[in-house]
């Protein structure tokens, strides 16, 4: 699945460690999240959302065929 | 740590690894009496050396209670897990297979009588976990 983690992460000034901090997550999970990698939990989709004060459908992009 | 045992039971697994390789030493035992030993104490003094340092050190303590807490390693440790448990069916089967055509057949068997038991023992763990979700 596709994602805007990187692009809204540099709009806010946060580098990779900063947004792991915040959602208490390793780096090396935000690398593999913004790459597209690792596609995250719900609960995660929504600690990534609160954080950049977004909706999921924002920062994720759904396409026929993902997940299968 | 996730997962831990409280701390008596890694001493006392660090103590009996160690005893075990001593008597082993002393007396003419069996090598897999050392080798169970060397397991038992390299696991008990690993977590014991683990937990020291994370009394030690708040750095490394923050570190690994993230890990801890971090879904993507979980997904890995469950993928792992499962992905081993395929290679020792195939593998066991595998073994099975040519111990008994090699005329080793009482150990084959019990390479194939195993990969039955883990297969059992899935299909039990499936209903089970089925049932919770």
């Amino acid at each position: 699945m596709k994602n805007r983690i990187i692009e809204l992460r540099k709009e806010r000034g946060l580098t990779q460690q900063d947004l792991a901090n915040l959602l208490g997550v390793t780096r090396q999970t935000i690398i593999s999240l913004e790459s597209g990698r690792y596609n995250p939990s719900i609960t995660l989709a929504f600690r990534l959302a609160r954080t950049f004060d977004l909706n999921i459908e924002d920062i994720f992009i759904y396409e026929e065929g993902d997940g299968s | 740590m996730k997962g831990s045992f409280p701390k008596p039971v890694y001493i006392l697994m660090t103590v009996l690894g160690i005893a075990l390789m001593v008597l082993d030493c002393a007396r003419d035992l069996p090598v897999a009496v050392c080798a169970a030993g060397a397991g038992l104490f390299a696991y008990g003094a690993n977590r014991l050396l683990g937990e020291y340092r994370v009394k030690k050190d708040p750095e490394y303590a923050k570190k690994m209670e993230i890990a801890g807490r971090d879904e993507r390693l979980a997904y890995i440790a469950d993928k792992s897990r499962s992905a081993t448990l395929i290679i020792t069916i195939d593998v066991l089967c595998v073994l099975g297979i040519i111990l008994m055509s090699i005329g080793m057949k009482p150990y084959g068997l019990v390479c194939l009588y195993i990969t039955c038991g883990i297969a059992v023992l899935y299909f039990i763990v499936y209903q089970v976990i089925s049932r919770r979700y």
